[in-house]
């Protein structure tokens, strides 16, 4: 038997054909699945969804007065990140714990170890997503729309109460750390050092004596006399060198000399300058309402219509699914439909001419005429006769006839007596 | 033919089988199966098959003729006994039915009417005109007794040629493909040995795994298929 590769043409007709074949019980299961989703999507618990966009600026991370103190972040990848984070410090478990209970979101207590469960449950029931660069949409479902409304207001409040204290607490922060060392400078540099008094004297001394010994002789009483102020300074020098060792290890802080006072002087000055800044930031994010880098795009509204169910995306729903139906319905079709045969089509696969048909023979009840009648029938059929007809239920006329199953009208009068 | 005709004929076959009492007829009485019989035969289907046969008889002159199907009931011997019947009364045909199914008595309800010489079982003249001799495998002489009956499925050819000069044509009436055993005459050796064969469907043996095998056993037989015939009727 060769295995010749078949080529299988399609014609428009087979097209059309095959489409008048499937066209009503597609359009039959299609407007069945479309019905159903309609009445699902009333039949549903509604849901409502209320939202708000909340705009973050790239200023927000930054700070030009105090940059060199406060670090801020310029990529936007990190700037995103931040705001994420930020978001979710703000949805903290007391805030949470308090807005299910205020709308009865939990059932059971705060101390329960359920409890937890459920919170994580409404937490990811809130919705972060990013819009843009700077803006980021919040929101939630609820089966009441003004429930939802009043919740997504609660999380903007939130939000934005985080955002704002966490950024003024970093420059508090920074600022408490400048006021102590601003401090810590001033104290050391109000302190006089004798060492420098000490220094001084002994500077204009030795001038003295090196005058006076020109003049007169090492035991001149003059020179006596300045020679044991000198040394006298000296021993006063070192021991002040000492104690102010003994002090800067002691109490870890160093009393200025001459040579390092400038320096700190200089330091000193700037993270005064640094602090005023500062002080001027703070005060400035004191006042909530001139505060530029953060606000509320699209403020919480009160949903007008249901989210879930969607009526019309339940009714696309349905007549995808329904096609989705009807096309597996169309394929087992058409697959039994080309696994099963006909008549002709098996003379077709058989490569012979289809002869003919016999149609179904005459009236089934009259078939039993035809039932075999055993070897010794024939012999006692006239004993037979009465009982096998009474079973067939066939009626004989008076002439003892059988009458003719298939109607009386085919019969001529001669086949009748033939018959008889 | 006419109707008067097959009136004709129908009155001359039932003179051969001369009732024998005014008792209300048996089953197997022409008076009581000739009618339907003729009736059915008569339908436009079926004498445009007897004709098709006749057609393709006279174009490729084959002689033996052997139904096939793949399961029981699916009217083979039904088919032979109304090919020979419309062969004998619309055509006047020698016919010889070689029945080798055991199904003796399925057999002589269907063509009990129209046999000529009242004992079913063995085949006493060479053929009749008009007249349908049936005839087992059990009667076939050293062929087919029960002590040698391999042997008849490879003796058939045989036989049919024994014949030929008897008969116009010879009709083989086999089991069923799917039936075929140890103690059934195999069908498609049968089939081999006769100059054609058809293959009778019904709505049963429409799945195409079913066609596809019966068309590799028929090709792997060599069988010569003259054509395949569709029953619309149920098993009987």
């Amino acid at each position: 038997m060769s295995s010749d590769i078949k080529e299988i043409t399609i014609s428009p007709e087979d097209v059309i054909r095959f489409i008048g074949r499937n066209f009503f019980k597609t359009a039959l299961i299609v407007s069945i699945c479309a019905a159903l989703s309609i009445v699902l999507a009333f039949e549903l618990p509604k849901s409502y969804k209320s939202q708000a966009v909340l705009s973050v600026s790239s200023s927000y991370f930054r700070n030009p007065l105090v940059s060199d103190l406060i670090s801020e972040v310029y990529n936007e990848g990190e700037q995103a990140a931040v705001r994420a984070s930020l978001f979710r410090r703000a949805l903290s478990n007391d805030f949470l714990d308090k807005l299910g209970e205020k709308y009865s979101l939990f059932e059971y207590p705060a101390n329960h170890r359920l409890r937890a469960l459920e919170r994580e449950n409404f937490r990811k029931r809130i919705e972060y997503s990013i819009l843009t660069k700077t803006n980021f949409k919040v929101a939630i479902e609820a089966n009441d729309p003004v429930v939802a409304f009043e919740m997504i207001r609660s999380i903007v409040e939130q939000t934005i109460e985080t955002f704002v204290n966490e950024r003024y607490s970093k420059l508090m922060t920074t600022r408490d750390a400048i006021q102590s060392s601003v401090d810590s400078l001033r104290q050391a540099l109000e302190v006089t050092d004798p060492r420098e008094i000490y220094a001084e004297e002994l500077q204009s001394l030795e001038g003295e004596y090196q005058d006076l010994v020109s003049k007169y002789t090492a035991q001149h009483p003059a020179v006596i006399k300045l020679r044991t102020k000198r040394q006298v300074l000296k021993s006063a020098l070192a021991q002040a060198e000492q104690k102010a060792h003994q002090t800067a290890a002691r109490e870890g802080k160093e009393i200025l000399s001459a040579t390092t006072r400038g320096p700190s002087q200089d330091i000193y000055n700037e993270l005064l300058r640094k602090l005023n800044n500062l002080n001027i930031v703070v005060e400035m994010e004191k006042n909530r309402e001139s505060i530029s880098y953060l606000g509320v795009v699209e403020p919480p509204s009160v949903p007008l219509g249901a989210s879930f169910p969607n009526k019309l995306r339940f009714l696309i729903g349905g007549i995808f699914f329904g096609f989705l139906l009807a096309g597996i319905r169309v394929l087992a079709d058409e697959l039994k439909r080309a696994y099963a045969m006909s008549g002709p089509k098996v003379s077709q696969t058989l490569g012979v001419p289809l002869l003919g048909e016999l149609p179904t023979f005459i009236d089934r009840s009259k078939i039993r005429l035809l039932d075999a009648p055993s070897e010794d029938s024939t012999e006692d059929s006239t004993q037979g006769t009465t009982n096998e007809q009474t079973k067939s239920g066939v009626d004989s006329n008076e002439d003892g006839l059988v009458e003719d199953s298939v109607g009386d009208d085919r019969l001529t009068p001669t086949e009748h007596k033939a018959s008889g | 033919m006419t109707n008067s005709n097959v009136a004709e004929k129908a009155e001359e076959l039932t003179e051969v089988n001369p009732v024998e009492s005014e008792e209300p007829k048996v089953e197997s009485d022409p008076a009581v199966l000739l009618p339907p019989l003729f009736q059915y035969v008569r339908t436009t289907p079926v004498k445009r098959l007897i004709n098709k046969i006749l057609a393709e008889q006279q174009r490729t002159e084959f002689y033996s003729l052997s139904a096939l199907s793949e399961y029981p009931g699916e009217g083979r011997t039904f088919l032979v006994s109304a090919v020979a019947l419309g062969y004998a009364v619309f055509l006047n045909k020698r016919v010889l039915v070689i029945d080798t199914t055991h199904q003796e008595e399925t057999a002589r309800a269907y063509l009990g009417p129209v046999l000529s010489r009242g004992q079913f079982s063995e085949k006493k003249e060479t053929g009749v005109p008009g007249v349908v001799d049936v005839v087992t495998t059990k009667t076939l002489g050293s062929f087919a007794d029960g002590q040698n009956s391999h042997i008849a499925d490879f003796g058939m050819r045989a036989y049919i040629e024994s014949v030929r000069s008897d008969y116009d044509l010879v009709l083989l009436d086999t089991c069923a493909l799917s039936c075929a055993d140890l103690e059934s005459f195999d069908p498609l050796i049968l089939a081999e040995q006769t100059d054609q064969s058809i293959l009778i469907t019904s709505k049963r043996s429409l799945k195409r795994e079913l066609v596809d095998r019966v068309k590799a056993d028929l090709a792997q037989c060599e069988i010569s298929l003259l054509g395949t015939v569709f029953n619309h009727g149920d098993s009987l």
